[in-house]
């Protein structure tokens, strides 16, 4: 196969690998060699989509951002920056000033943005039909209700074209009086209408990446005690009221390892001091000390005492201190 | 066989030879997907064992698994994430290449994305030896591209 490439020069299929990493793999690939370097410079569409997590996230500041996404050429698609806490209001404006069409906005956890900045954005992003379709602001402080009703009317308006052809079979009935209510009740259908999220999976890949059906906006009022923010479903097979099973994490605590619901009468800490339901706890190892699990996330927490049981941190620590001062 | 009725054309298989010799049947339906095949095929009739000098019997049968379930319409994110579980780096790479030449495009752009995120976080010099790339810059371009890149290594002065 390589025999009819040039030695030591990529492959051109490596080129398409390029399109698929978030931007500091694609810093390292144009370290790489000369013409990877020319690729990624010259190749316009690649910058049309940004990514920035870790470890660049506590890096980027709104001037690095605004270079970057100069590289664009105004068509900037879909930008995500996750947990970018030192991007502002001001910087992001900034971006979306220079690139109207962004399609795809997600601004986790960058809490130097506030909602009043993204309003700002969302309101320009979504002037033009055909724009903004996709939010996810799950992170930022002080999301009102006022903010999220803001925001949903904005975004509604690209839906407008989408739904004439497909209404929801209840939307004819209900009358309005208010937009409000009219654009909460077409994101709710819309919201009913796509993947269940689950607590469990939370912080794995982020469903941008993955293509997925994704939500308008990532938060939605919680149906128990109306506040902004994440809604989970529950994916327990056998909870009986599953369909109703929606609710923010304060209101329905659920499970690290499975995201099923947790009865209050049964909730089980983990050493890690995350909740597991019982069925999860049964199966996970314990510590030999304290019996206590460590959830799913936290299994490479796990210390190995002296006699190769397993020991929490909390126990493994406190053997230490005991020995130590036995020395003494 | 070119005078059956075209309903047959699904249950219909074609013979693909490897480079190394080896040969393996696939329906014509998975073939279709592949678009060098198809051309073979177009040339050359579909009774003719079809050659590929660039596929190995190492990697057809996983190239034909996945296409085997693509024709029925079963390709899930599960069985995806299983299809390339037991794979390392190297395996990877060597059905996306056998993907490319094939012009198999679906299962070239899953690979992409699995490649993609196995260079999470690898260093220039690991992703140098996975392409088989020879650093070709010079001293200085290296360093002037290092000051570029500076903001990406250092952190802001609160939290480093």
């Amino acid at each position: 196969m390589e025999a009819e490439e040039q030695e030591g020069h990529p492959h051109m299929a490596m080129f398409m690998v390029l399109g698929h990493l978030p931007l500091y793999e694609i810093l390292t690939m144009s370290s790489v060699c000369k013409s990877l370097l020319d690729e990624i410079n010259s190749d316009v569409l690649l910058w049309h989509r940004l990514i920035v997590e870790s470890p660049l996230n506590s890096r980027l500041t709104d001037e690095t951002l605004l270079k970057i996404t100069s590289k664009a050429n105004g068509r900037l698609k879909t930008l995500a920056l996750m947990n970018c806490i030192h991007i502002t209001d001001q910087g992001l404006l900034r971006v979306v000033e220079q690139n109207p069409y962004i399609k795809e906005l997600h601004i986790p956890a960058c809490t130097s943005i506030t909602p009043e900045g993204i309003l700002k954005v969302v309101e320009a992003l979504c002037e033009r039909s055909n724009c903004l379709t996709n939010l996810s602001i799950n992170g930022i402080y002080n999301i009102q209700k006022d903010h999220y009703h803001m925001l949903a009317l904005n975004l509604r308006k690209n839906l407008t074209l989408e739904y004439e052809q497909t209404p929801p079979p209840f939307y004819h009935h209900i009358q309005f009086e208010h937009n409000v209510l009219a654009s909460n009740l077409r994101l709710d259908y819309e919201e009913k209408m796509q993947q269940p999220v689950y607590y469990h999976k939370r912080g794995s890949v982020s469903s941008f990446k993955q293509g997925k059906n994704m939500r308008i906006i990532d938060l939605e009022i919680c149906p128990k005690c109306v506040e902004v923010r994440m809604v989970y479903d529950c994916p327990k097979v056998d909870c009986c009221k599953r369909k109703e099973c929606r609710g923010c994490i304060f209101c329905i605590p659920r499970c690290e390892n499975c995201g099923g619901c947790v009865g209050s009468d049964e909730p089980e800490e983990g050493a890690c001091g995350d909740i597991l339901c019982l069925e999860c706890w049964l199966q996970v190892p314990k510590c030999n000390f304290c019996n206590k699990p460590y959830c799913m996330q936290h299994t490479d927490w796990w210390c190995t005492s002296t006699d190769s049981s397993l020991l929490c941190r909390v126990c493994d620590e406190n053997s230490h201190g005991y020995t130590y001062t036995d020395v003494l | 066989m070119a005078q059956e009725a075209s309903s047959s054309t699904s249950s219909k298989t074609i013979s693909l030879k490897t480079g190394d010799g080896e040969i393996f049947e696939i329906e014509a339906s998975a073939a279709k997907q592949m678009k060098t095949v198809q051309r073979l095929i177009d040339d050359l009739g579909d009774d003719i064992t079809i050659p590929l000098h660039n596929v190995f019997s190492k990697e057809l049968p996983k190239i034909i698994e996945y296409y085997k379930k693509d024709i029925t319409g079963e390709i899930t994110k599960d069985f995806e994430a299983e299809f390339v579980k037991d794979l390392n780096d190297d395996e990877v790479k060597v059905l996306f290449l056998a993907a490319n030449y094939l012009d198999a495009n679906k299962l070239f752009e899953f690979l992409s994305q699995n490649i993609a995120d196995r260079l999470e976080s690898k260093s220039v010099e690991y992703v140098r030896k996975y392409f088989g790339v020879e650093n070709d810059f010079t001293p200085e371009e290296e360093s002037k591209l290092r000051e570029e890149r500076a903001w990406s290594f250092r952190g802001i002065k609160e939290d480093e």
